[in-house]
């Protein structure tokens, strides 16, 4: 991958997260529920790990 | 006795950060470890999580609700960015022997000494808070767990008047003093420091995943018993938030953590390479995850147990399990909370004092004859001194903030001022790197207007009280409908507005001075300029060998500032000379050198006690930027050339061993075909010569003779046509002449041929033939020619007494499988490759001598693969040798006859 490829890659992330993080679509998801636990902290878990994996891929493949 | 049992645990663990400092500064290789390890790299930059993260997020979870999560959002968000901000901060620091923010700022900006007292100074109004934050989580974790059910042991001290935060202060500086100016030391020899930090980081995320298991599995009995406390069992943000502090909290936080000194110092300057960052960019936010995993049900957990009590919320870690009456357990937490707490304020303090002492104490007295004569001969302990000094005074400053002010008020209020603080920054340092244009006039503009902004309207409130606060607010937003509450993101939004809109505007209409065009470019455009940046660096004016060779040996001592000053000019072909003016490259690179131990601001004064600087021109700006621009493009080809250059070189090398091999296979071969061919003609000579000397040989005799020449002469002929077959395959000269043809037909045409010599042989055949098989393409003769071969192998090696011979047809997918197998002894173990080379029985060693050329096999195997089919032998396990074949139904690259 060359580096203006793996640049873009990590603003597009960075950009991704924020959209995803904010606060229509969490106040949307507090309504929510996942069974015992709030389905807040789940979805933030997801983007959370969703965000360190693609870290982790991009790290793989610019090596 | 609880006092002096915890504060001994204290000690033992500031004992242990000691010993692994010291260990690693030790051991050469423990050094080498830890500089280019990314995960310890990664682990440093978990030093964000402080005492804040530590106490305050469950304090502020138990507040408001998970709002306290846009702290740790921001870094989230903001680490995929890292490989775009750090790693130009990486870059730049290292080309320019940078290292403290100060001297980032200062160096982009005309290198203003001016700016970089600045910065440091708001730095330190802004940090010290920060770090008496941590005093403050120290000693509210302290007293909770000592006055826990003895309210008479609040105030625990010593002597009556030394209070346990003190001890603790004096040890953290200690430890600074110990292993960050035991000598003179360039940025890279924090080794033992980086270290303990990332072992820190450890402790604290250990502790605090141990202690969320403790209170969801031991106190409750599951998760979801705690999740059910939350009332209506949802959780809810502050009704009276909004979008815009959302929104707010996480772009502040996310600045905060590019911009803290102590992530910079971590981040930037503690960074052997770029490369770190991969890894890093993806470990930290695993790390954010595993640290808030817990929170929200410890601070649900807390808050079911304490909402009626007079119990802090930040201190809830300490107070469950002292409720449960499990100490061990509330020391244990106290341990992690303090591994949190000091991490940050080594780093911290480290940071600031390292500014402090090169940017304000060393700029001032380092030229001042008090010093010199005290220190003659020894002025390497001059900037040792003042780094000391700087510690003292920025320890001491924290603590009697937190003495005077930070008890107050809650950890993550202090914290978010702070925040603010540093964010004033990020303006000047992203313009310096993205935006050519801006200048020092607009950073002096933005840095102190927002500063301005920052001060009245969030510390001179916590000096004065809330009130004071509140109306300041009010002033601020009483144009904005519905946003009285949101202080800090209020705060934020205007600081940073003003300071963003003065830096552009400012910066547009005042012009950069030529020097600061020139930092300007190699800032925005390091990556073209990285290899070269003395050469690109406009220095003019007089200087000459002594002068600086004396200047760099005062500090580095005389035998590593000659061998930095004779490397550099080799490097370079730079001759020196006494007599003549020095090289300018020379000069800016020992500006560089002693940069990296005493600061930008104290190198410059010193450099230009012994050079005489002249004015640069514009002309000298573009000339220089220009010459630079030519030699990067001329390293870049070069560069290219030689990589192409190696490439055709390794090519030629790959081909040149083929050849090799190639001429060695020839010699093989050409060496087998003539001792094959000389046996029948040694044995044609010899009975020839028999019968032409004796004339009266009986007639049965010569009869006999006949016979055997024909037949040598035949094996001859056999030997040479299946040569020439051979080397016909392989260099492509035969073509297949493929027609339509019944498989099973052509193998029971092969069976009958061979039907008389299995006779002689009393050899037994059995065929079982797939009748579904449909009609192939194929060249009838040269798979004639293979079956008829593995016959005659599987009829000269099947058992001598009772032979037997089966022959298979069968239909998987698209091919037809052969199989032909004999009942002899089979091919021996790791020779199944072999056998199907040439000349196979020529070389082989462990087989015997068998009829054939040695020909047969390998013929078969380019017959085989010429039909895009494989050929392959097996150890039947009740028979002997099985070789299969497959075929495909249909040909694609010959002609259909």
């Amino acid at each position: 991958m060359n580096k203006r490829k793996l640049q873009s890659f990590y603003i597009f992330i960075g950009f991704l997260t924020l959209v995803l993080v904010n606060y229509p679509i969490v106040y949307h998801i507090l309504d929510m529920k996942t069974g015992q636990i709030p389905a807040i902290l789940v979805y933030l878990l997801i983007v959370g790990m969703v965000v360190s994996i693609i870290g982790f891929i991009l790290e793989k493949k610019n090596r | 006795m609880v006092g002096s049992s915890i504060f001994l645990t204290l000690i033992l663990y500031l004992v242990l950060l000691f010993g692994i400092a010291y260990r690693i500064d030790l051991s050469k290789k423990w050094r080498k470890r830890i500089a280019g390890n990314p995960t310890v790299y990664a682990l440093t930059l978990a030093v964000y999580c402080s005492a804040w993260t530590f106490f305050g997020s469950v304090g502020a979870a138990s507040t408001y609700s998970i709002e306290f999560l846009t702290i740790y959002i921001g870094p989230l968000i903001v680490a995929p960015l890292m490989w775009i901000i750090y790693r130009k901060f990486i870059r730049i620091s290292k080309a320019q022997g940078i290292t403290s923010m100060s001297d980032f700022i200062s160096s982009r900006y005309n290198k203003s000494i001016a700016l970089n007292r600045l910065v440091t100074v708001l730095l330190g109004v802004g940090i010290i808070p920060y770090i008496a934050l941590q005093i403050t989580g120290i000693e509210r974790g302290l007293e909770t767990v000592i006055s826990w059910g003895d309210k008479s042991q609040a105030n625990f001290s010593f002597f009556g008047f030394i209070d346990m935060a003190f001890v603790v202060t004096v040890g953290l500086g200690l430890f600074l003093i110990a292993f960050t100016t035991r000598k003179l030391q360039d940025k890279s020899q924090n080794h033992g420091m980086m270290g303990a930090i990332a072992f820190e980081s450890i402790v604290k995320l250990v502790v605090f995943i141990v202690f969320g298991i403790y209170v969801c599995y031991y106190i409750f009995d599951d998760q979801s018993q705690v999740y059910a406390l939350i009332p209506d069992g949802e959780l809810k943000l502050n009704t009276s938030n909004n979008f815009s502090q959302w929104f707010g909290m996480i772009i502040l936080s996310g600045l905060a953590f590019l911009f803290l000194p102590r992530q910079f110092e971590v981040g930037v300057f503690a960074a052997s390479n770029e490369t770190q960052l991969k890894k890093a960019i993806w470990m930290f936010p695993i790390y954010l995850i595993l640290i808030n995993l817990f929170v929200v049900p410890i601070a649900v957990a807390g808050n079911h147990f304490f909402s009626e009590t007079d119990v802090d919320k930040d201190t809830y870690m300490l107070a469950l399990p002292l409720l449960n009456g499990h100490k061990w357990m509330a020391i244990f937490v106290l341990l992690g909370g303090f591994s949190a707490a000091s991490g940050m304020i080594i780093v911290a303090t480290h940071a600031i004092s390292k500014m402090v002492a090169n940017s304000i104490l060393l700029p001032s007295f380092i030229d001042r004859p008090f010093f010199i004569n005290r220190f003659k001969g020894k002025d390497h302990k001059i900037p040792v001194l003042f780094r000391r000094i700087s510690i003292l005074i920025v320890l001491l400053l924290a603590y009697f903030y937190y003495k005077l002010v930070a008890v107050e008020y809650s950890l993550i209020s202090i914290g978010l001022v702070s925040f603010i603080a540093v964010s004033q920054f990020a303006p000047a340092i992203l313009g310096g790197i993205f935006w050519k244009h801006g200048n020092v006039k607009g950073a002096f503009a933005g840095i102190v207007s927002g500063f301005v902004i920052w001060f009245l309207f969030l510390v001179i409130p916590t000096l004065f009280g809330g009130t004071v606060n509140k109306n300041y607010i009010m002033l601020v937003t009483e144009s904005i409908e519905n946003n009285h509450g949101a202080i800090i993101t209020t705060v934020f939004f205007w600081s940073m507005f003003v300071n963003a809109s003065l830096y552009v505007f400012v910066s547009l209409i005042s012009k950069q001075s030529n020097l600061e065009r020139n930092q300007a470019e190699l800032f925005v455009n390091i990556y073209n300029y990285s290899e070269s940046v003395e050469s690109s660096v406009v220095w003019k004016g007089k200087a000459f060998f002594p002068d600086v060779q004396s200047l760099l040996s005062r500090f580095l001592g005389e035998q590593r500032a000659n061998y930095e000053l004779r490397t550099f000019t080799e490097k370079n072909n730079i001759q020196l000379d006494e007599k003549e003016e020095l090289d300018s490259r020379v000069v800016r690179h020992v500006e560089k050198l002693l940069s990296n131990m005493i600061g930008s601001s104290s190198a410059r004064i010193l450099v230009a006690s012994v050079t005489k600087e002249d004015q640069i021109s514009m002309e000298d700006v573009v000339d220089i930027l220009e010459e630079s621009q030519k030699l990067m493009v001329l390293n870049k080809e070069l560069n290219q050339t030689s990589q192409e250059l190696k490439r055709l070189s390794d090519a030629l090398k790959l081909t040149n061993q083929k050849l090799k091999k190639n001429d060695l296979l020839k010699d093989e071969f050409l060496y087998t075909v003539t001792h094959e061919l000389r046996t029948p003609l040694t044995s044609i000579k010899a009975l020839s010569e028999l019968l032409t000397d004796d004339e009266r040989m009986p007639e049965e005799i010569r009869k006999e003779f006949l016979q055997t020449i024909l037949k040598e002469t035949n094996r001859m002929t056999r030997l040479i046509s299946q040569v020439l077959d051979l080397e016909n395959f392989e260099s492509g000269k035969h073509q297949l002449r493929i027609s339509h043809a019944d498989i099973n037909e052509l193998i029971v045409y092969c069976t009958n041929t061979m039907d008389e010599t299995f006779k002689k042989k009393n050899i037994s055949l059995h065929i079982a033939l797939d009748d579904t098989l449909p009609v192939m393409e194929l060249d009838y003769d040269r798979i004639t020619q293979v079956v008829i071969n593995l016959l005659t192998n599987a009829s000269n090696h099947c058992n001598t007494t009772k032979g037997e011979i089966w022959v298979g047809t069968r239909k998987s997918n698209n091919t037809v499988i052969v199989e032909i197998t004999d009942n002899g002894e089979g091919v021996e173990r790791g020779m199944e490759q072999v056998i199907f080379e040439k000349f196979f029985q020529a070389d082989n060693k462990g087989t015997k001598k068998s009829k054939g050329s040695g020909l047969g096999l390998a013929i078969s195997k380019k017959i085989i693969q010429l039909h895009e089919g494989k050929i392959w032998v097996e150890k039947d396990e009740t028979f002997g040798a099985k070789f299969i074949f497959t075929l495909p139904f249909e040909q694609n690259k010959f002609i259909v006859a």
